[in-house]
């Protein structure tokens, strides 16, 4: 049970001290460590979120179609947009070496997992009192876009605390400000990431759909999947 | 201790164990220096061309000036680094691009978009491409 439990101690950490998080990760260390549990929180977090997300079209395939489909959406997004973080931050002077890069974007997206993990008991309430499946599609999918905005609030945070060369002790809203302002072209190229990144999210989560509350009858790709794992089980049945 | 009926004479009759002191070395001996070299000329095979890249990207001032001070180049062997510089630079942005275009070209199906795409990529990593040329060629030719 507790080594189930291990990898969430580093969400209270980044929750908690986000400052004293981010300056580990600044020393550089034991990321190979932190990635693989942010790793491991951020599948839990958006599987149980999709499972949950997924039940809402009252279809038990498409709630497990979802709970693979959630975690490889956030994953992937992160996957193809790493490499233009982090030679474009390179370029312009920033001090993030590529493991680093990679526990900020997975801090980001485990933040979100963990947010959208603690809305699933709300989502699922909702789902047993027989709300209605657009109202639940409504409710899921502003968690969604709730708890993505948040982590990236983290991810800049990070990166802002990271390429300081001496970061301050207490850090304020003010401070944060402080910091972006500071940055110049090293922010504007962070906020010009997250813009590829929201567009690559979005692109995929279209490629992806339907992730909950559309029955699993459309055309795309991965719903002719979900169609022959119904049929499948139908048959089975 | 016990001896156990052994006779006294076997120790007696035993080589006499010399000790000699060595005397202990003034100093530690000189070593040779040892030669410190930046973490992409230690590099091997295909991943020090990455080394490279962005040994140039993080330090540019540092390139430029070991370029500016090497006497055995000809400015013209000089101007080509530079270019190659460039050159690499833009490849380097582009090939960080190249997952984001993959995934629009798996997952739009239209070609004026894709098209756009592209060429908005090119465009911005020529753009920084030369910049980083005309801050190399400004380095280098100063007090020239």
């Amino acid at each position: 049970m507790r080594r189930i439990v291990h990898p969430f101690n580093i969400v209270e950490r980044v929750l908690r001290d986000r400052t004293g998080y981010f300056a580990e990760i600044a020393r550089g260390e034991a990321l190979p460590h932190r990635i693989a549990d942010l790793l491991a929180v951020t599948l839990f977090g958006l599987a149980v979120f999709g499972f949950v997300a997924g039940l809402s079209g009252r279809n038990l395939v498409q709630a497990l179609i979802s709970t693979v489909k959630l975690p490889s959406l956030f994953l992937a997004s992160g996957i193809i947009c790493l490499p233009t973080l982090y030679y474009f931050s390179m370029l312009f002077g920033s001090r993030l070496r590529f493991l680093q890069t990679v526990t900020l974007v997975l801090t980001a997206q485990t933040v979100a997992a963990v947010l959208a993990l603690g809305a699933s008991p709300i989502s699922l309430l909702f789902l047993i009192s027989g709300s209605e499946p657009l109202f639940l599609v409504a409710l899921n999918t502003s968690v969604l876009g709730l708890v993505a905005v948040l982590g990236l609030i983290f991810l800049v945070q990070g990166v802002l605390y990271v390429q300081e060369v001496q970061p301050p002790d207490k850090i304020t809203f003010f401070t944060w400000t402080w910091l972006l302002v500071k940055g110049t072209f090293r922010s504007l190229v962070l906020m010009g990431w997250i813009v590829v990144y929201g567009l690559v999210g979005t692109q995929l989560s279209y490629t992806l759909r339907p992730f909950f509350g559309v029955p699993l009858n459309g055309h795309d790709f991965w719903s002719i999947i979900g169609s022959v794992v119904l049929g499948l089980s139908k048959a089975g049945g | 201790m016990e001896n156990n009926g052994k006779p006294e004479d076997v120790q007696t009759n035993a080589p006499p164990v010399v000790i000699v002191q060595t005397p202990m070395p003034v100093a530690a001996l000189p070593k040779p220096p040892v030669e410190i070299v930046a973490t992409w000329r230690e590099l091997q095979g295909g991943w020090r061309v990455f080394a490279m890249s962005e040994w140039i990207m993080r330090d540019r001032a540092s390139f430029f000036e070991e370029i500016r001070a090497r006497h055995d180049l000809t400015p013209n062997a000089q101007t080509a680094s530079l270019m190659m510089a460039a050159v690499t630079v833009t490849a380097a942005l582009a090939l960080a691009f190249a997952s984001i275009t993959l995934f629009f070209w798996l997952t739009v199906p239209d070609y004026e978009f894709f098209v756009l795409l592209n060429v908005s990529v090119l465009a911005i990593t020529a753009w920084w491409g030369l910049s980083f040329l005309r801050q190399g060629m400004r380095h280098v030719q100063q007090g020239a």
